[in-house]
């Protein structure tokens, strides 16, 4: 399946309460990906915290997109991506 | 322990839903239930104490589908006809076309008496005109006073399921999904104490579900045993004989046994049905008996050895043979009749299934049916063998499953060809050019129906020849060869007349009709819309999907969107309605486009799944659902865009057709001119517009002249482009985007003004760009604006709107925090002003657009969303 690089702007900043409202928001989300066919990897959030950088597995672009509108989330760019790490020729 | 002592546990929430449902339903607004969960979850149990508690104030409608290795055409529509009786019942007996007998079932149902419910159990294994009735009762449920509810299996019901094609049609608003799940350990523990049994392990085991479970309890073995089946056997062996071989004779008939049926089928052994129900496993259900539950069925009949399996159902198919070969038992018989291993019986009853199928809009079932009969036709003679294979062939062409529509048609074409049959030989190669058409084989195709005409003209002018014509006309009209199209289209056209064959004039008129729309002949259009109306009078279901599809595709090449849009969601009602795959997918491909054109882009990718999601379907489909989904994702600036034109443009290839073309050709340039390739664009284009220009399509001169004047090349003269790109190559690039716009192409109406230097259009055009979330094109907008030394470009659209997360209006969010308060309608409009009916409407549109279904919901998903806190801050 391939891997994607999804960005993500919050002109407003962004937070997830580090609460049971929290655990409940992330976990909502993940039941809306599981019905879209994508898997949300881990995330990389600016220190402004108004970018985010969220690496997804899923079968397409649009299912990205879809699974996006479905948890209000903004999508700026998609990229396909690969993993390359210093240790790729040792 | 008996069947009534099995209690409903934990379903009061989902018991709650239904009531609520049925509640809407009584005051005119019918809803559709959606109740769904593995086997053995507890679904008719639930619907069964649901509807039991309205049996005073509703009507019930109960029909099921079966488990036949070929289902019954539109079962549970019988099921339903046969309890009610009346009229419905008696159109049926009558032979009433099946538009007559949903009408007549709608009309039941809109009877303002009483409020009905409607259950229609198992639909995963519906047939395809039981779905057509569950699209056709979903989409009008609304304006009856009726709950509709459906329910299946969400076990093993893959993506490509014709189910969930059927679910996704029906409308949203009157949607409610009841999805069940197993019981939880509290209550299994309380399950175990009713029967003093331990239930250590017993949930694990079990996941909960409550067949599992009550089927565990009930065994007499102690622990849990390895599986269900082995529970269900231990209770079938510990019978006494003569209830267990009743019991086994049940099990080969799927679903349930009519009471007379069994008793015929099972001579003195009947005697034992009392013996058989208090046991448990069967139950009495009206005037039939089912197994409590079908996995105990499933579990007894894998059980039965070969040779007694047979015999049970060779007594089934003579039981069932005496009460007369009614039309709609024949997918019963031929079931049975293959289980008895009878070919004879297979042989003489699967074609008339077949063609019952068939004439009910079934084709999947009539293809099965076929099958089967030709899986039981070793030693058939040649004659018998080579009808069944075409008549299998022309299923398979219905539904979309050309290669082996293909391979069918060849052997029988073989066969004819070897008795002698030059007219059934002709027959099939006129199909065989049809099918390998829509693999993209564009030489095979020319092949096979070079061939046909060969053989037929060499025969007197029958109705074989009068089709392999109008076939010819058609792939000449596809391969925009118009000129040579015409003749053979007229000459089909007369002997379809001179034959008296409607059918053939209705194709023959619709291939006419699109050479000469082709060419911009007047009459194109009228023929069309004649060929139409008549397909549509005489019920030729496939020509009438024809009309439609070209009509549609013309329309979308031409931007004529609202005629577009409105054909087409006619016509894949009408083909979605009737199981015509074939012609659906093409509408699907177009619509497609339409969206991608309009900026419907969401819809746009829902359309081109149901081609690309769905492996098996036709080259053809692929090629024409690939195009609008590259394009789609060059204007998003989305990965994939390359992949899915080079995929397009080899198929376009093949295809050999400029109407294939010109689309991916055009999307390919768009995508490099979107890239920053602006020559490469101008040069992609130009590889294709001599055969555009040849052709004289000024919309296909158009679509590519674009891209070859914006990449700095020689662009053919305007006046033989459409208007808006004829303005553009005449500099007038405001009437270009005036054009664009309103002709409802929001895209190209923005990039019109892009080699202009009006800084103020510019800035209006990059708007709309960054409102449609067209990324690349609105990058290269910002970069020619700050290259003209603007200095005040607005940096995005996440800048531009900041609106908010779930697109509430400003009122919509003043209600939402009103509701956060526990408020009522009354209370919150003297807050706003406003009538208690108007605070009703924006609560509706909240819970729409956060996607919930109570006020309750609606507060709990806005605050874990940390929307209320926004809300809650911004009123300080």
């Amino acid at each position: 399946m391939p891997r994607y690089l999804v960005e993500r702007t919050f002109p407003e900043g962004f937070s997830i309460p580090i609460d049971a409202s929290g655990e409940k928001a992330c976990l909502s989300v993940v039941a809306n990906n599981g019905e879209g066919g994508v898997t949300w990897v881990q995330s990389y959030v600016s220190d402004d915290k108004r970018k985010t950088f969220c690496i997804y597995d899923g079968p397409s672009p649009e299912a990205i997109r879809r699974t996006a509108a479905r948890n209000n989330l903004p999508v700026d760019r998609i990229t396909q991506v690969r993993v390359l790490d210093p240790y790729f020729y040792r | 322990m008996k069947a009534a002592a099995i209690e409903l546990l934990e379903r009061d929430a989902e018991l709650r839903e239904l009531s609520g449902l049925l509640e809407s339903a009584r005051s005119g607004e019918g809803r559709v239930a959606l109740v769904y969960g593995e086997a053995g979850v507890g679904k008719t149990a639930l619907l069964t104490q649901f509807v039991r508690a309205h049996a005073q104030d509703a009507r019930l409608f109960w029909g099921a589908c079966d488990p036949l290795s070929t289902p019954r055409p539109l079962a549970p529509l019988l099921d339903i006809a046969w309890s009610q009786g009346g009229q419905l019942a008696g159109r049926i007996s009558a032979g009433a076309p099946r538009e007559a007998i949903f009408q007549a079932l709608f009309e039941e149902l809109r009877s303002p008496r009483r409020s009905a419910i409607v259950v229609i159990e198992d639909v995963h294994w519906a047939d395809e005109a039981t779905l057509d009735l569950v699209k056709f009762l979903g989409r009008r449920t609304q304006r009856t006073s009726a709950l509709l509810v459906l329910t299946w299996r969400d076990e093993g019901i893959r993506a490509d399921h014709p189910l969930r094609a059927a679910i996704g049609e029906l409308p949203g608003q009157v949607l409610a999904r009841i999805p069940l799940r197993g019981l939880s350990p509290a209550a299994v523990e309380s399950l175990g104490a009713k029967s003093h049994r331990s239930t250590e392990g017993l949930h694990a085991a079990t996941n909960g579900n409550p067949f599992f479970v009550t089927e565990v309890l009930a065994s007499d073995a102690p622990g849990v045993p390895p599986t269900v089946s082995d529970a269900v056997l231990a209770r079938a062996t510990r019978l006494p004989p003569q209830a267990r071989e009743l019991c086994e004779l049940a099990s080969v008939v799927p679903s349930r046994v009519e009471l007379p049926l069994l008793e015929a089928a099972a001579g003195p052994t009947f005697a034992a049905l009392d013996e058989l129900l208090g046991s448990g496993i069967l139950s009495l259900d009206g005037s039939a008996v089912a197994f409590r539950h079908e996995l105990a069925r499933r579990a007894i009949e894998g059980a039965l050895p070969p040779l007694r399996s047979r015999e049970l159902h060779a007594r089934v198919l003579t039981a069932l043979r005496a009460r007369g070969e009614d039309p709609a038992q024949l997918a019963r018989l031929v079931h049975h009749a293959a289980g008895a291993g009878d070919s004879a019986s297979v042989l003489r009853l699967a074609p008339s299934a077949a063609e019952h199928a068939s004439r009910l809009g079934a084709h999947r079932e009539a293809e099965a049916h076929l099958s089967m009969a030709l899986r039981h036709a070793v030693d058939l003679p040649p004659r018998r063998r080579a009808e069944l294979l075409e008549a299998r062939a022309y299923e398979c062409y219905l539904t979309d499953r050309m290669q082996e529509g293909i391979d069918s048609c060849s052997e029988a074409r073989a066969l004819w060809n070897r008795i002698g049959e030059r007219a059934r030989e002709g027959n099939c190669l006129c199909s065989l050019a049809r099918m390998a058409w829509y693999a993209t084989h564009a030489e095979e195709a020319q092949r096979y129906g070079d061939l046909a005409i060969e053989v037929l003209e060499a025969l007197p002018p029958g109705p074989e020849l009068a089709t392999a014509w109008a076939l010819r006309a058609g792939a000449y009209a596809s391969a925009d060869e118009n000129a040579a199209a015409t003749p053979f289209a007229e000459k089909a056209l007369r002997l379809a007349r001179t034959l008296g064959n409607r059918e053939i004039e209705a194709y023959a008129l619709s291939m006419l009709a699109q050479a000469q729309i082709h060419l911009g002949h007047e009459p194109g259009r009228t023929h069309m819309e004649e060929s139409l109306r008549l397909s549509l009078e005489y019920g030729f279901h496939d020509a009438a999907g024809r009309a439609y599809a070209i009509l549609g595709q013309h329309a979308v090449e031409e931007r004529r969107h609202d005629f577009a849009a409105k054909i087409l969601d006619e016509g894949i009602a009408y083909a979605a309605e009737r199981d015509l795959r074939t012609r659906a997918m093409c509408m699907y491909c177009w619509r497609s486009r339409l969206r991608v054109e309009t900026g419907r882009w969401a819809e746009a990718v829902d359309d081109a799944a149901r081609i690309l999601d769905n492996p098996g379907c036709s080259a053809l489909f692929r090629l024409a659902a690939l195009t609008p989904l590259g394009l789609l994702r060059a204007r998003r600036g989305d990965p994939g865009a390359r992949e899915a034109l080079d995929e397009a443009l080899k198929l376009a290839k093949e295809s050999g057709e400029l109407e294939r073309m010109v689309p991916v050709t055009a999307a390919r340039a768009e995508l490099l001119w979107l890239c920053g390739d602006a020559e490469g664009a101008a040069a992609e284009a130009s590889a294709v517009i001599d055969k555009a220009r040849k052709a004289q399509r000024p919309w296909f001169v158009a679509d590519l002249a674009v891209w070859i004047w914006r990449g700095g090349g020689e662009p053919p003269p305007a006046d033989e482009c459409a208007l808006p790109v004829a303005l553009q190559l005449q500099g007038n690039w405001r009437g270009a985007a005036a054009e664009f716009e309103r002709l409802g192409c929001p895209v190209q109406a923005a990039l019109a003004c892009y080699e202009s230097e009006d800084r103020e259009a510019m800035l209006a055009a990059l708007e709309a760009l960054d409102k449609l979330e067209a990324r690349p094109a609105a990058a290269r907008l910002r970069r020619r604006l700050s290259e003209l030394g603007v200095r005040a470009i607005p940096r995005g659209p996440r800048a531009a709107r900041r609106g908010h997360p779930f697109d509430l209006t400003a009122r919509e969010q003043e209600v939402l925090a009103a509701l956060s308060l526990g408020l009522s309608n009354g209370e919150i409009g003297a807050r706003l002003f406003v009538s208690p009916k108007t605070v009703d409407h924006h609560v509706s549109a909240i819970l729409t657009k956060l996607d919930v279904r109570s006020r309750g919901a609606a507060v709990a998903k806005a605050q874990s969303s940390g929307m209320l806190q926004l809300e809650e801050a911004r009123e300080k």
